[in-house]
């Protein structure tokens, strides 16, 4: 076990030695200062607010007899968690290079001539994805926190807001909100990591798994459409990927439970999982 | 009592129906450097890499201190430190971070251990500069610091001269007969240079074609050299008249020919070369050279190996 966190550990120094592992960081910090600056001076923020909530939303915000809130730090927050699929684009890259790179360089040699199994090498590598993934989701959370406070301050600490709860809307605080949206990003998230860490193991190279992965997470509504009229397309990974429309009951697929959702999802992780490990695990590592 | 430190068992790899290395059996002793030679392709690397758990046996197995490779992997390969062909390490870490990655993979690896090895293989000045800046033979011996820190029984080094210059060559080798004789390790160097293997090592097994094709010990080979006939290559004014009054000379077991003009060549003891000498210039014959064909395990082993013909 202590064998594990020290490979772990290893893991994370090598990928922070990676300009690009920094990049990510800064570009999220340029995303976010940058979304803040285009609200506060571009952007008419009543107006924002006004497009918002309307319709089913601002009814219920009635019905409730709760006020519209003015935009604040958590406006800006929740507005921010759609970047996760941007760190889901990272993780893809962090995902196949944590493989691919070991090859390029003929270290994985050295990494499988050691006492720690071939199952530990390949479970620290991919801890180490998903624990990344978590920090680069923290760090956006933290710094968004900052910035909205700065740049647009705070009415409440723990404001309550309408949401859709899969049942229609409710009342929920601020946080189970946001915690919520981030669950349904980083499921997704997962899946399309996995599946690019499989395919680089597959393929010991970094090309195929970034582009695969990546086409199939930006282009899973169009695959779903494109197939929709098709029976099997209920059973596609991309009719899945959006549990968010599922949960509120708009799938793309009509009839789509969210239990259903979630066992196919967990079958494709079974075999991404499946491949990656028998693969890593019996392959002969020769030449290149 | 010698204790044997590795042992091959009838070892055999097919890849897709081809027999890659067929039956393969040896024995390596601790503290001795035996070498693994043979030419490019016949299986070398292949049976190093078998060695050290990188690829799957088709048949047969490997005992390291005892441990079989397959059955308990990790108890065998702690006692073992390689490098596998070239010696990779990570281009933007520095040699001492890359080290403390190998440190932090086997449990109770110590600081210390790192400075030790460091200066054991002499890097102290470049250990803190980044791996991507060393030369080969830098980079080699980084992966020989690698391949000890844990303090293995056995080291397995692919092919370790390769690519150095003839002072690293020369420090290498004199590099791992210390190991084996200080610190008792067995040593198992792969080279496809007899010359050069045969400088370093007490033992040498030759492959060829994946079959292990002869082990010969190397000390024995050594001493062997003064009393046997050997041949030698003589400079001379005139071939054809030495060559008649050598023929007059009664000693045992002297064959000389005249290759041509000026070159005899003679097959004789090492202490028949001053009666020749002797004899050819009492009867003023000019010799302008002689020379051993040394008796090297390059020729030895010349038709053993021939050219390995890839099948």
């Amino acid at each position: 076990m202590s064998n594990l966190s020290q490979l772990i550990k290893n893991e994370f120094i090598k990928l922070h030695h990676y300009k690009s592992t920094w990049a990510m960081y800064i570009i999220l910090a340029i995303l976010l200062i940058g979304s803040a600056l285009i609200t506060n001076f571009v952007v008419d923020q009543s107006m924002m607010i006004n497009q918002t909530f309307q319709g089913e939303l601002m009814q219920a915000y009635q019905s409730m007899g709760l006020e519209v809130p003015a935009y604040d730090m958590w406006a800006f927050v929740a507005e921010n968690i759609s970047y996760i699929s941007f760190i889901t684009i990272f993780i893809i890259v962090v995902a196949a290079k944590i493989i691919s790179n070991e090859y390029k360089w003929g270290t994985i040699k050295l990494l499988l001539i050691r006492p720690a199994g071939r199952g530990t090498v390949l479970a620290s590598k991919y801890i180490t994805v998903l624990l990344f993934a978590v920090v680069l989701i923290l760090y956006t959370i933290v710094l968004s926190l900052l910035i909205g406070l700065i740049f647009f301050g705070v009415d409440a600490w723990n404001p309550t807001i309408v949401d859709n709860m899969g049942s229609g809307y409710t009342e929920v605080s601020i946080i189970a909100s946001i915690g919520k949206d981030i669950l349904f990003q980083l499921v997704p998230l997962i899946i399309v990591a996995t599946l690019s860490f499989m395919i680089a193991i597959l393929f010991k190279g970094s090309a195929m798994a970034i582009a695969a992965s990546i086409v199939i997470y930006i282009a899973a509504p169009i695959i779903t459409m494109m197939v929709s009229q098709y029976e099997i397309a209920k059973y596609l990974l991309t009719a899945h990927l959006n549990l968010q429309e599922i949960f509120e009951g708009t799938p793309i697929i009509e009839g789509t439970s969210l239990g259903f959702s979630i066992a196919v999802l967990l079958v494709y992780y079974i075999v991404f999982m499946a491949a990656g490990w028998l693969t890593f695990k019996k392959r002969d590592v020769a030449g290149n | 009592m010698t204790e044997i430190a590795m042992e091959l068992k009838n070892v055999s790899k097919r890849i897709k129906n081809k027999e890659i290395i067929k039956d393969v059996s040896f024995q390596i002793k601790q503290g001795e450097v035996f070498g693994f030679v043979g030419p490019n392709g016949a299986g070398k690397t292949t049976t190093i890499r078998m060695m050290v758990g990188l690829m799957k046996l088709t048949e047969g197995d490997i005992h390291i201190v005892g441990k079989s490779i397959q059955t308990d992997y990790s108890e065998a390969i702690r006692e073992v430190g390689a490098i596998v062909e070239n010696p990779e390490m990570y281009p933007f870490l520095t040699g001492r971070k890359n080290l403390e990655q190998f440190a932090r993979m086997i449990p109770g690896t110590t600081k210390e251990r790192i400075e030790e090895v460091v200066r054991l293989v002499g890097l102290e000045k470049v250990v803190n500069d980044r791996v991507g800046g060393y030369s080969l033979g830098m980079r080699q011996r980084l992966g020989i610091a690698q391949a000890l820190l844990h303090k293995p029984s056995i080291l397995i080094l692919d092919e370790p001269t390769n690519g150095l210059d003839p002072s690293g060559m020369k420090e290498i080798r004199q590099y791992i007969r210390t190991l084996a004789e200080t610190e008792k390790v067995s040593v198992i160097v792969s080279s496809h240079l007899l010359s050069e293997i045969e400088l370093m090592c007490d033992r040498i097994s030759v492959i060829k074609n994946g079959a292990l094709i002869a082990v010969e010990d190397v000390e024995k080979n050594r001493k062997a050299e003064d009393s046997d006939i050997s041949e030698y290559a003589i400079s001379v004014s005139n071939a054809q008249t030495a060559k008649a009054h050598l023929d007059r000379l009664e000693e045992d077991a002297l064959f000389v020919e005249a290759v041509d003009e000026t070159t005899l060549k003679t097959a004789v003891k090492r202490e028949q070369i001053p009666v020749i000498l002797k004899e050819l210039l009492i009867h003023d014959i000019n010799v302008y050279e002689v020379q051993a064909a040394k008796g090297t395990l390059e020729d030895k082993f010349f038709d053993l190996i021939g050219e390995n013909v890839i099948e």
